[in-house]
């Protein structure tokens, strides 16, 4: 017995399946540029066959497509993840420490250098011609310049640490975004795979989410099995967390917030910097990520701890705010008051209270008194109210001895760093001199140019080496910065390209199946219209 | 490995990118003509570079700061040599005038020529360097000798010496100070014109208004009545100090006067200075005696102290116009004294000088050696960059038309 139309069926079904085999191909060919897009196979097999009881066994039925597939190794996924959380920390870090390495202008005509160079050379001039104006005016202008340097290195660190704070808050607002629209595929996912299906595309944009997120903050994923459903499969929920605590729980999501900080992490910090927390108050521990980065570099202080808190271990922006103040704090001390803390031990003994500017006398050119070879006078001090240069009584405010002294430069920094009052309204009050009323007297000043070599200044040696070991110490932070940046984007690029070598569409691939398909398309028509043929002969032509 | 298209487009576009930033890096190097842009570049050339550059900058102010030392020297020394020549005219003069058949006239014809060779000797004394006294020692805005008396204007020790630095902790004594020359090697001094009184009993001492409160000076022969304040004086120095304001209100220029203590004694200087000068106190002003000035005591102010150069000249003008042979020739011994001393002066200031041409020469071939250094650690060799630059042009051209041919065709360009 044979069935009638059943040579039809099967090349219908031929059909179908070929068709659908290019509706993927379609679907493959139109997203071969899309982000995070896997390719999709069709999976086709042959029906179920009709077992013949003739003795002839089973026939085949044609052939059947069973589902639509996605190619992913999900271990890449996972791979990827976790270096991306490097490359972010890295690439944000690279980014900002070339920002600071630039703002120091070294080596170049017009850094530290130079200036400090040029500073001494005005003084130098000063003792070969101690009495004239205009030499007496160019160290003030030079000691001006000095002073600005510093001031505007300190705006822009500040600028910099507020413009970092932002991006932190930006950040923030980021991870918060992302964790909301994984949620809602979540949802999706979890529903359109309710039937037992595999939402291919939906899970492609998960995973682009999910890469993005990795980049900020560091971030675990899981799909943890929960239960077991009525058909047998495992019921999976989606759990994202950071740092053991999870931002995405299945369909919930817990926001991160930024909460302006009562307390300065740093004595150098600006006001109201955000401390990134859970939206429920709990403290959030970030350990990678662009946040890391951004973090990193706004409050590493080396470690110093405010006292309930510790600053990260990473020289940041208030570590260089915190050498500058160190810096002009001691060669202010140095200059003004000659002491120079040679033990390092922090206090000022009264063997380390040397001659300095203050121990020196100006000089007094028309002789008429008013000005009386004035001693005592600070070359440097500190801006005050409208960032005006307070004068010598104003900055030592009633302090006399050495160690009261010394805490009264506690008070400057590189910010507020200027020449005096003094100094800015009278240059004669610049002492060369260790006698009153003596112009050619540049006994002070010698020893005031001498210091400029003291290797005992700083723990670094003398100013220049400070300077210098501060620049090398932001040229070497940087170059590792952008070394492990670069490598984790090799590392990256690597794994990239192993998705892109299991997932990506290859057209020439495709243009293949399409062909195939279209032939196997083809076949099958070809197959109805024989099969047609085959019934016209035997309907129209037998039986006449 | 399966190889996709976008894994084709994915590496091209990465290599070329890193190409690019290879090529970028060069270019900037053939730009700036350094190694480096940031720190970060090489941070160690980066220290290097700095540490260099601040020693070139240093090595050219030495340089600056030893010119200015030689010049001042320079004119030292010319000034010296003319001292000397003036000593050696006047030391012929006295030989010519000491001469037994020289008569006074012809004496007092050559103490003319002496006087203009003292005066030219207090101008060279006087001499400047940019405005300045080279003589003077710290008081470099003052001359050293005044023109009429010849007598020091000022005190100038020895001590005070105006170093020039011209390398780390290394400098040099630029001035030869007044003493030296014209004191024959000890510090000019400058004799203050004052009387100091007896010791002062102030214990229960009471000024009382017109009792005891009026004490006369005499200066340079002008009376100064000071009325001391009516008060019961704790301590000399209470009496000192309203004394002094006193003083200091009365206008006329005789009463520059400064009254200091001395122990417990007190001390009147007068302001004015050099010959007929002079300052007493009248014993017989009321105050006088409470003040235990009982006696009338004068110094005379010629004797204001002159540097034994022109003390010399001075003795050497008395005795032509007095026409004593015999002293004339006891001169030849002080001036030839004087010379011996102007030749140990000059001694010291060529070598000086020499060790400035020394350090002068050493500071140039340092200049040239950390200039070179400086070059070879942060300059850039042309010729290598460029063509490492040509180099790298080369790859990227190759890459990019390696690029074209991978990424143009697919499967598709063939299917027709």
């Amino acid at each position: 017995m044979r069935e009638g139309f059943f040579g039809f069926n099967v090349a219908l079904r031929g059909l179908y399946t070929a068709q659908r085999s290019l509706d993927v191909v379609n679907h493959n060919i139109s997203n071969v540029n899309t982000p995070g897009y896997s390719r999709q196979q069709a999976v086709q097999q042959a029906d179920r066959p009709i077992a013949l009881y003739d003795g002839t066994g089973m026939l085949g039925t044609g052939s059947i497509t069973t589902e639509i597939n996605r190619v992913r190794d999900e271990y890449l996924d996972y791979k990827y993840w976790s270096e991306s959380v490097a490359q972010g920390e890295w690439d944000a870090k690279s980014t900002l420490l070339s920002d600071l390495e630039v703002t120091f202008n070294e080596p170049s005509d017009s850094g530290f250098n130079k200036i400090l160079d040029e500073f001494y050379s005005s003084l130098h001039e000063l003792g070969k011609d101690p009495d004239s104006e205009a030499v007496r005016a160019l160290v003030r202008e030079k000691g001006v310049t000095a002073a600005k340097y510093f001031n505007s290195l300190a705006t822009h660190f500040e600028k910099l640490q507020s413009d970092i704070n932002y991006s932190v808050d930006i950040k923030v607002s980021e991870v918060n975004s992302l964790a909301g629209q994984i949620v809602q595929l979540n949802k999706q996912i979890y529903t359109s795979e309710l039937d037992g299906n595999t939402a291919n595309d939906l899970r492609d944009q998960r995973g682009v989410l999910i890469d993005k997120l990795s980049r900020i903050v560091n971030i675990e994923v899981n799909e943890v099995v929960v239960s077991k459903r009525y058909d047998g499969r495992e019921d999976k929920h989606m759990v994202i967390t950071i740092s053991g605590k999870p931002i995405v729980d299945h369909f919930d999501v817990s926001k991160l917030k930024v909460v302006k900080r009562e307390d300065k992490l740093n004595e150098e910090d600006i006001e109201n910097l955000f401390e990134v927390k859970w939206e429920d108050g709990n403290k959030l521990n970030i350990r990678g990520g662009e946040l890391k980065g951004l973090i990193d570099v706004r409050d590493g202080n080396e470690g110093i701890s405010n006292g309930t808190q510790a600053s990260p271990y990473y020289k940041g922006i208030p570590y260089y705010q915190r050498k500058l103040n160190e810096f002009v704090r001691k060669f202010a001390m140095s200059f003004n008051e000659g002491m120079i803390d040679s033990n390092q031990n922090g206090i000022i003994e009264a063997s380390e209270d040397g001659t300095g500017h203050a121990d020196g006398y100006g000089i007094d050119p028309d002789g008429e008194g008013g000005l009386q070879s004035p001693t005592g006078i600070r070359f440097f001090t500190m801006l005050g109210q409208d960032r005006k240069p307070i004068d010598t009584s104003a900055f030592l405010d009633g302090a006399t001895e050495p160690d009261t002294i010394a805490d009264r430069y506690k008070n400057m920094t590189a910010k507020n760093f200027s020449i005096s009052k003094d100094v800015a309204d009278n240059f004669n009050t610049i002492a060369a001199s260790d006698k009153p009323g003596e112009v050619g007297n540049i006994n002070n000043l010698s020893i005031l140019i001498k210091e400029r070599h003291n290797p005992h200044m700083f723990v670094e040696g003398a100013p220049e080496d400070f300077m210098k070991a501060l620049v090398t110490t932001i040229g070497i932070d940087k170059q590792q910065a952008s070394r492990i940046c670069d490598s984790q984007a090799t590392i990256l690029l690597q794994i990239e390209n192993r998705r892109f070598s299991t997932s990506g569409v290859s057209l020439d691939e495709e243009m293949a199946n399409m062909v195939r398909f279209q032939h196997a398309y083809n076949a099958a028509a070809k197959m109805i219209t024989t099969m047609a043929e085959i019934y016209d002969i035997l309907v129209n032509r037998i039986g006449v | 490995m399966r190889i996709t298209n976008n894994m084709l487009v994915n590496n091209m576009i990465n290599y070329i990118g890193t190409n690019l930033s290879r090529m970028d890096g060069l270019q900037n190097q053939i730009a700036t003509g350094k190694k480096i842009r940031v720190p970060s570049d090489d941070p160690i050339v980066a220290a290097r570079a700095l540490k260099l550059r601040t020693d070139v900058s240093e090595i050219e102010q030495y340089k600056r700061n030893v010119q200015d030392a030689m010049s001042w020297m320079d004119i030292t020394e010319s000034t010296l040599n003319n001292l000397t020549e003036i000593l050696q005219r006047t030391r012929e003069l006295a030989v010519q005038g000491a001469n037994g058949t020289t008569t006074p006239s012809d004496t007092e014809k050559i103490s003319q020529e002496v006087m203009q060779l003292r005066k030219q000797a207090v101008h060279l004394g006087n001499a400047t360097y940019a405005g300045r006294y080279i003589f003077s020692g710290y008081k470099t805005d003052m001359p050293l000798i005044d023109e009429e008396t010849g007598g020091f204007e000022f005190d100038v020790s020895l001590g005070e010496t105006i170093h020039y630095v011209i390398g780390i902790g290394d400098d040099i004594n630029i001035n030869v100070t007044g003493g030296d020359v014209f004191n024959r090697g000890s510090n000019a001094t400058r004799e203050s014109n004052g009387i100091t009184t007896g010791d002062l009993d102030i214990a229960g001492l009471t000024i009382t208004a017109g009792v005891n409160d009026q004490l006369n000076l005499e200066v340079d022969g002008e009376t100064i009545s000071i009325t001391i304040p009516p008060m019961t004086y704790p301590s000399n120095e209470a009496l000192a100090t309203a004394m002094q304001t006193e003083i200091n209100n009365i206008t006329t220029t005789a009463a520059d006067i400064t009254v200091t203590l001395d122990g417990s004694k007190l001390r009147f200087e007068s302001g004015s200075q050099g010959d007929g000068s002079s300052i007493s106190i009248d014993g017989s002003s009321t105050a006088a005696a409470d003040l235990g000035l009982a006696t009338t005591t004068q110094v005379d102010g010629s004797s204001a102290t002159k540097g034994n150069l022109i003390k010399n000249f001075d003795d050497m003008i008395e005795a032509l116009k007095a026409g004593d042979n015999a002293a004339i020739s006891n001169m030849l011994g002080s001036i030839d004294e004087e010379m011996e001393n102007l030749m140990r002066i000059r001694a010291d200031v060529g070598a000086r000088m020499n060790r400035l041409e020394l350090t002068s020469d050493r500071l140039m071939s340092d200049g040239i050696n950390f200039t070179k250094l400086m070059s070879e650690n942060e300059d850039v060799d042309i010729a290598e960059t460029i063509i490492n630059l040509k180099n790298e042009e080369n790859v990227y051209k190759a890459s990019l038309a390696g690029g074209a041919r991978i990424i143009m065709p697919t499967l598709l360009d063939f299917l027709r």
